[in-house]
């Protein structure tokens, strides 16, 4: 899933498909929009030293007029570099400066209140109980900065195998749209649009993740807006590597190794094998990752987790070629998720070879960075390479981001007794 | 009485010597002159070197030369002889574009230079068998280097042909110093700077082979390999140039230590200059180790396994906001998008 700054080209393509389909109920799509417009506006962060627009979203009122309820990836600009961006509301073609209230940057969504609390247009509601797969949904917002649109799709439940919960909405969100509220015949919020991945596969946050948010702004936040983040996140991750060690991890085959792969449903795993039999060798390849990642700001994600194993056999090369072609092949291991030195120091490792459980050796790496902004957070980085066998080696690897020292640890103590020759 | 005069190059180089042995020398390009030159430069008549017969006093007059008759002070600064001068025995004088230095028969010469030291250095690295053995060693390890990365797929003839660049690699660098020599101290001496590169090769491709499994054997980390790679380079190359400055230049003992000093310098100056780059500078990507070692080649306990835990949790370094706020002079990557590509979200 991508943010939806990221996929406009697709976007512009995919705003010109629906017309056909969405004629039909042109009459209730209209009646959504005349009923709602006037509770959606148009979000701008500015930068302050250029005076223009740095990013773009919509946003939609909340809580008896009180909040403007948007994406948080809307306002990261703003979260992270707070002196360089504001975000300006245009109210009747004249702009009025917002701050931000609270954020739940897990579930992508944040609060805005304007200040001088003037006069919005009505609060939308947002629904108790969720609708029936296939119910007809209408999306709001402004793509591309073209004027508020509506966009008739449907509700298809939740996303599958994802760690973080999503409703899977079939119908052309498109950049712009983001923050904008999708909403049922009766004009009740079902979802904050929040991504797309194409083809007429939208994504909304769950319109109960909003309501917990416009409960928990009731009371001023007691701490700085970064260490709420920290700590939403810290929880998060936090939650699912419990879940993931909670889990049995059944032990698989790879080669001549044994392993473990799909342990939770919200990870995907892949696979490939190559035997090149003029070359003698066999590599097997097995890797799972969480497939979502939390934007934090346009070069740093977090929240992601994946682990790999791979093994490798030459039984005609000497072993020192054995070991000259792992050195090579192990060496562009990187973590899966983005950040850039604003965001995080730079990693620390310690190297060295160890006694294995089952009398071998293996170099293990282990690394791991701090994050800046948001304080008790790491990335954490592993790569193991068996050293004991002279024509057969086998690694494996992980990447934590997001985590806390201690459940990382915990998660070390439990990944490092798995991968064992059989 | 008698004089003695060497015809120098412009360095002071003497490229031959003639002694007179009468107390007036005319010195020109006419054959009737005493000391013939060939400088086109040169009048046929240029000047006259007298020698007092009784004091010893050695004078130089121009008699007419249309470039003039120059001497040279300690300092190799030209003066213009003006009609007729004293000269000390010793002192170059310029004729045209030749260099002459004038000496008195009785001026004394240094003392004879041992050239047994010089002779052994250069006939050690000169030595026809080690220069074949070592040829052989680093070409060797070489080409079975290249088997090891790739064992299948490549022939032994294309390794063979890759090992052979390095080579003409190296015997062009021993070409320029031989060229070099052969033009400043007219002695090339090919096979000594051969061997001297021969055996620079061979360290490196001996220490490429041995680096990992000192690095296992010695438990070193990644940054004590690294210097320890850097100090190898510094004292190989550094050594290697200044004997072949020895060799191929004139210069003096002082200023070949003060030019090969600049390798060690530059290589050892890298290195710090690195680290200091390595903490400003934000690197994505974890820098680990990447050897490995067949277990043949470990003759080291590895750690114990529970050791992991600890080292591991050494890894969490809590982050410095002062430290960071006094290194950070990157911009953030979030500078303002202009107007024209603002982000639609």
């Amino acid at each position: 899933m991508t943010p939806l700054g990221k996929l406009w080209p697709v976007a512009w393509l995919l705003l010109f498909l629906p017309l056909g389909t969405s004629a039909a109920r042109a009459a209730t799509a209209d009646g959504v929009y005349s009923r709602y417009a006037p509770s959606l506006y148009q979000i701008r962060i500015m930068e302050n030293r250029s005076g223009s627009r740095a990013a773009l979203g919509s946003g939609f009122v909340v809580n008896e007029g009180k909040f403007i309820a948007t994406n948080y990836h809307v306002v990261s600009n703003k979260v992270m570099e707070p002196q360089k961006y504001r975000i300006e509301i245009d109210l009747a073609g004249k702009p009025q400066v917002a701050n931000i209230v609270r954020v739940d940057a897990v579930h992508d969504l944040a609060l805005l209140a304007l200040e001088g609390s003037p006069a919005l247009g009505a609060a939308l509601v947002i629904a108790k109980q969720a609708p029936q797969k296939g119910e007809v949904l209408y999306s709001l917002g402004n793509p591309h900065d073209i004027g508020m649109t509506v966009v008739v799709g449907n509700y298809n439940g939740l996303v599958e195998h994802s760690p973080v919960e999503q409703i899977h909405f079939s119908g052309a969100i498109n950049s712009g749209m983001s923050g904008g509220p999708t909403v049922n015949g009766d004009g009740q919020v079902i979802g904050v649009n929040v991504a797309t991945a194409g083809n007429q596969i939208g994504f909304l946050v769950p319109g109960h993740y909003l309501q917990t948010l416009i409960e928990k702004a009731q009371t001023p936040l007691d701490k700085p807006l970064l260490d709420d983040m920290a700590e939403q996140i810290k929880t998060h991750t936090t939650a699912l590597l419990d879940e993931l060690l909670a889990q049995e991890w059944h032990k698989e085959p790879m080669g001549k190794v044994s392993i473990f792969a799909k342990a939770v449903p919200w990870v995907e795993c892949w696979g490939n094998s190559d035997e090149k039999k003029e070359q003698g060798t066999l590599e097997v390849s097995r890797g799972c990752n969480s497939n979502n990642q939390l934007f934090l700001s346009d070069k740093f994600s977090s929240g992601y987790v994946e682990y790999e194993f791979f093994y490798f056999s030459a039984p005609s090369w000497p072993s020192a070629s054995v070991y000259r072609y792992m050195a090579r092949n192990t060496a562009n291991a990187a973590p899966g998720n983005q950040v850039a030195k604003p965001h995080a120091g730079n990693y620390t490792c310690s190297d060295n070879w160890y006694t294995t459980p089952q009398g071998g050796s293996k170099r293990i790496s282990y690394c791991s960075r701090t994050y800046k902004q948001l304080p008790g957070l790491f990335d954490v980085f592993y790569v193991g390479v068996t050293s004991d066998r002279s024509h057969e080696v086998a690694m494996d690897h992980y990447t934590l981001s997001g985590v806390t020292q201690e459940a990382s640890m915990r998660f070390l103590a439990r990944f490092k007794e798995q991968m064992q020759w059989q | 009485m008698a004089v003695i005069i060497e015809h120098t190059d412009p360095s002071g180089h003497v490229l031959h010597q003639q002694r007179f042995e009468g107390n007036h020398i005319l010195i020109g390009r006419s054959f009737s002159a005493d000391m013939i030159l060939t400088d086109p430069y040169a009048d046929a008549e240029h000047c006259l070197l007298s020698c007092d017969p009784t004091t010893g006093q050695l004078r130089l007059k121009d008699i007419g030369a249309k470039n003039g008759l120059w001497w040279l002070d300690h300092k190799q600064k030209k003066h213009r002889v003006i009609s007729e001068r004293a000269i000390e025995s010793g002192q170059t004088v310029l004729l045209g574009k030749t260099y002459l230095r004038i000496y008195h028969h009785l001026h004394p010469v240094p003392a004879a230079l041992s050239i047994a030291r010089d002779e052994a250095i250069s006939g050690f690295f000169g030595h026809a068998g080690l220069m074949l053995a070592v040829a052989i060693l680093a070409l060797g390890l070489d080409v079975w280097g290249r088997y090891l990365d790739h064992p299948i797929g490549g022939s032994w003839v294309e390794r063979g042909r890759e090992a052979f660049y390095g080579l003409l690699g190296l015997i062009a660098v021993s070409s320029f110093w031989a060229l070099l020599g052969k033009g400043l101290v007219q002695h090339a001496r090919f096979r000594f700077h051969l061997g001297l590169s021969f055996c620079v090769m061979a360290v490196w491709v001996i220490w490429e082979f041995i680096e990992p499994w000192m690095m296992y054997n010695f438990n070193l980390s990644k940054p004590t390999a690294d210097w320890l790679d850097r100090g190898l380079q510094a004292i190989v190359l550094g050594g290697a140039f200044y004997l072949a400055l020895s060799f191929s230049t004139r210069l003096s003992s002082r200023m070949r230590a003060l030019l090969a000093g600049l390798i060690p310098l530059l290589i050892l100056g890298s290195g710090v200059t690195a680290l200091f780059e390595k903490k400003n500078r934000f690197r994505p990507v974890p820098a680990y180790s990447h050897v490995l070692v067949e277990p043949a080649l470990q003759w080291r306990k590895p750690e114990a396994w529970d050791a992991l835990t600890g080292a591991a949790e050494k890894t969490y370094v809590p982050y410095d906001k002062h430290a960071d706020d006094a290194d950070d002079t990157e911009d953030t990557p979030d500078d303002a998008a202009d107007s024209t590509t603002t982000a639609e979200e």
